[in-house]
């Protein structure tokens, strides 16, 4: 029998906070790490102007 | 399968042999060469006489070395300590995660890695670009005015620093991934 059959119920719902916060956190820094990687790819499909004018 | 221990280590030596031989040729000899080189007095092109320590006394003399050992000093202070700390925090972060999301987020960290240093250059002068770079909005706030980043000496070198950690963080991220497997081993 596998661990996660014998545990309550109750218990394999149960969230950590702390878990929950660090993958967020995890996320949050890979998006930063890979924003730059993804501005230069959407930047090389518009024009200099267009980039000037708008850049956000 | 390999049938035995001898033909295994033939089989290695034959895979490693490319590698060494290219490095051997590309790497090893002109450093070689660039050594011996140092102890003459040749011009860019052509042989020299032999002079002894004499362009290491000179190179020593050179206030402009002494600065070049400062800031390489300067710059390794900035990338490795806070370089290796980044990617073990990373690291751990990442090893706790599974499955799908835990590959995305590697390719996420890793994905800089594989871009030529132009390309690194190109999108951070963007970025940083005095006018309408958009990590002004950052940088603003923090020195009370927009800066050029590449032409302010203060600001240049954690600057540098920033970007060579963005770029080589990922390679320090896989090799805490592989401590870690052969750890579990």
């Amino acid at each position: 029998m596998t661990e996660a059959a014998t545990r309550p119920p109750a218990a394999q719902k149960r969230l950590d906070p702390g878990a929950l916060l660090l993958t967020a956190l995890t996320i949050i820094a890979a998006v930063m790490w890979f924003f730059p990687v993804y501005w230069a790819l959407v930047t090389s499909l518009r024009s200099d102007e267009d980039t000037v004018k708008n850049s956000a | 399968m390999l049938r035995n221990r001898r033909t295994e280590i033939l089989v290695a030596y034959i895979l490693v042999a490319p590698f060494v031989l290219l490095y051997a040729w590309m790497f090893i000899y002109p450093t070689i060469q660039m050594v011996r080189l140092s102890f003459t007095d040749a011009p860019v092109i052509g042989t020299g006489k032999w002079i002894g320590l004499a362009n290491y006394v000179h190179m020593f003399k050179d206030p402009t070395f002494r600065k070049a050992i400062w800031n390489t000093g300067y710059f390794v202070l900035l990338t490795v300590v806070p370089g290796t700390a980044v990617a073990l925090a990373i690291a751990m972060m990442v090893s706790r995660m599974k499955g799908w999301l835990q590959s995305l987020i590697l390719s996420a960290f890793f994905l800089p890695c594989v871009l030529p240093v132009t390309v690194v250059y190109l999108i951070w002068d963007w970025l940083t670009n005095l006018q309408f770079g958009m990590l002004q909005a950052v940088i603003e706030p923090l020195a009370g005015k927009a800066v050029n980043v590449w032409r302010t000496i203060p600001w240049f070198m954690p600057g540098v620093a920033v970007i060579t950690i963005w770029w080589t963080n990922g390679f320090s991220i896989l090799q805490f991934q592989i401590l870690r497997i052969r750890g579990q081993r």
